[in-house]
């Protein structure tokens, strides 16, 4: 009795959340009333079965997936060494140092740094200034209104999230565990290999979760630095309610999404806990 | 200072020490650290935490690097080598098992990194696992184990690469006092019948007795006596070594070369030349209570206190100059606290003349 009383806060922040999802699911049922921005029954699976007809959504939910899978990859692959940096540097001050320039992203809105994006990879932006008057390249870099820009800024704005979860999990791998390793016989690069990765896969696990989740919902990057040419599922649901005027569609386009990711991020779960189980006998015995 | 004596007539020794230094900023973790250890014997680091024995046994391990001297290994010189290419294996503090692997792949980590045949390895973790009698546990994970099987799977781990030095940094202070003494007697059995060159950091010097073939004992980054457990103790070579194996009495004075002038204190007969700021060391177990007009006392002063420590009481003596502490039978018949009484020799070789 005691113990259902202290899940009660936990179990009614839980219940709003999933009531706003489960209202997506409910909306979707209805029909919106021409010229007006409400929505009326008598409630049917049309939607619902228009969605599944896939008709407009689909190129947009396979281009959405696989470019957030390439973000959270680059941003593993950008983020893991910085993390590790961070985690073992003998000194304090870059740590700190790293740490906060990490946090200090965070300041910034996502505007204003969308905007300093535009500045940077632009036609004449900065970075192609520089280039041309380098002599490296002689007509501009198509960077912006790509998935290329628009990747260069979310993996920019989801970085500091993966790496402040990946550098708790690799300063929680013991020294003495790596220097074990060392001590009987393993080089420093398949210590790592062997121990400081798979002890900190759980982790990395996180903040692959984490920074899959903040890509696949991704709305102003997209928006603003792609110019309209790159077009993700929030910007798809955006079109739904803004520019169709169909939020029961939206609704559904919403709820769809919503299951997908939540697919994903349990697949990448179970695929984690696979890899730890195969470290487990270290490929002998059983 | 005594910087290790050469023991046995072994040419090559299992391990030698020399010159070794290590500075952390400005203060001195290990300062020329000397010392031949013979193959197959059990050296034990002995001093309080703060010592170096650690840093000392880091070095020896490859962790630390050090700033000066050399490490040998039966001759061969290991100082600038990686840890993972030295002949040494450590039982760390706390063990360091791998979390994330079973006992059996824990113990065959160090074969695997050899490239050894799958059979082969099989074999050697089923042997080193049954040496410690572990064998029923080969697939469990580390965390499914006790304190004391936990450090057999360490312990293991370490022989069956088969080191040439094995290094043990406090090993048993995390096991309770029972499973403690089992297994220091259990370590000691395993090195001597594979008669592995092993060195073991400890602050407990009941320990170091127990398991040692030779202690060195440190002090402020200092190796103070590199002796045999039992020279340790009836002959400590330094204040600090007569203080921390408990011989309580220190007293000041000099030598008249019959006698031992204590000032304040009193005459005592041990044979000291007349060096000036010399000290006496005695232990309170090397003294006894006679009467004060007894011929053989030594010194005469009031009883401060008595305490119960078991079998024995422990006696203080307030002299003019100082304090004396007396341990005696309590079957003796312990003095009552303001008696006055004399204070004699049990026998004259077990006191210590300690230099300035």
């Amino acid at each position: 009795m005691k113990r259902n009383l202290t899940a009660l806060p936990a179990m009614l922040a839980l219940a709003v959340l999933a009531g706003a999802y489960g209202s997506f699911f409910a909306t979707g049922l209805l029909r919106q009333v021409p010229g007006t921005a409400s929505v009326a029954g008598p409630a049917s699976a049309e939607n619902y079965l228009k969605f599944f007809s896939g008709a407009g959504q689909l190129p947009v939910f396979a281009d959405t997936f696989i470019f957030s899978i390439i973000v959270t990859l680059a941003t593993v692959i950008i983020g893991y060494p910085l993390a590790y940096f961070i985690a073992r540097t003998e000194s304090r001050f870059l740590r700190v140092a790293f740490l906060a320039v990490l946090v200090a992203t965070f300041l910034s809105g996502s505007v204003t740094r969308a905007y300093g994006w535009m500045v940077i990879l632009g036609n004449r932006g900065l970075l192609n200034s520089m280039l041309m008057n380098m002599g490296l390249i002689e007509a501009p870099l198509r960077i912006l209104y790509r998935q290329l820009g628009v990747g260069i800024a979310l993996v920019h704005f989801i970085l500091p999230f993966f790496v402040l979860t990946v550098v708790g999990g690799i300063r929680n791998v013991p020294r003495a565990l790596e220097e074990a390793s060392r001590d009987l016989g393993c080089g420093p690069v398949r210590t790592f290999a062997k121990v400081t990765l798979p002890l900190s896969l759980p982790a990395i696990a996180e903040g692959m979760a984490l920074s899959l989740a903040l890509a696949l919902s991704a709305f102003l990057f997209p928006l603003m630095l792609g110019g309209g040419r790159v077009r993700l599922v929030a910007n798809y649901i955006y079109d739904q309610i803004f520019v169709a005027f169909d939020i029961p569609f939206a609704a559904v386009v919403s709820a769809g999404f919503l299951v997908c990711s939540c697919g994903a991020l349990m697949l990448m779960m179970a695929l984690q806990k696979a890899l730890l189980r195969r470290f487990a006998t270290g490929g002998i015995g059983a | 200072m005594n910087h290790g004596i050469e023991p046995g007539g072994d040419a090559v020794a299992g391990l030698e020490v020399s010159g070794l230094t290590k500075h952390y900023g400005a203060h001195a973790a290990i300062q020329d650290i000397g010392f031949r250890l013979e193959r197959g014997a059990l050296l034990t680091l002995l001093g309080p935490s703060g010592c170096g024995k650690t840093t000392l046994l880091r070095s020896i391990g490859g962790f630390v690097a050090t700033d000066s001297g050399t490490i040998r290994v039966e001759g061969q010189e290991i100082s600038a080598l990686p840890p993972e290419r030295r002949p040494t294996a450590t039982v760390f503090q706390g063990y360091a098992l791998f979390p994330h692997m079973s006992v059996a792949a824990n113990v065959a980590y160090g074969l695997k990194i050899q490239g050894m045949l799958k059979s082969e390895i099989a074999e050697r973790v089923r042997d080193a696992l049954a040496a410690v009698q572990l064998s029923a546990m080969a697939e469990r994970m580390p965390s499914q184990l006790s304190g004391g099987q936990q450090q057999r799977v360490a312990l293991a781990r370490c022989l069956v690469v088969r080191p040439r030095i094995l290094l043990l940094d406090e090993p048993f202070s995390a096991l309770d006092r029972n499973l403690r003494e089992e297994m220091q007697v259990e370590l000691r059995k395993l090195q001597q019948r594979m008669g592995i060159t092993t060195v073991v950091v400890t602050h407990d010097q009941q320990e170091a007795y127990i398991l040692s073939d030779w202690v060195a004992v440190m002090n402020a980054g200092r190796l103070h006596q590199f002796d045999r457990p039992a020279g340790v103790y009836d002959r400590p070579a330094t204040r600090f070594v007569a203080g921390f194996t408990g011989m309580t009495n220190i007293l000041a004075g000099h030598g008249d070369g019959t006698h031992f002038i204590a000032e304040g204190i009193g005459r005592f007969p041990v044979a000291a030349p007349a060096l000036p700021g010399s000290a006496l060391g005695l232990r309170p177990g090397a003294l006894r209570l006679v009467d004060p007009a007894d011929p053989a006392a030594c010194a005469v002063g009031e009883v401060a206190f008595v305490a119960m420590t078991g079998a024995e009481a422990l006696c203080e003596i307030t002299c003019p100059g100082g304090a004396l502490q007396v341990a005696m039978p309590r079957r003796d018949g312990p003095p009552a606290p303001g008696a006055l009484v004399g204070v004699a020799m049990v026998n004259p070789d077990e006191a210590v003349v300690l230099a300035a």
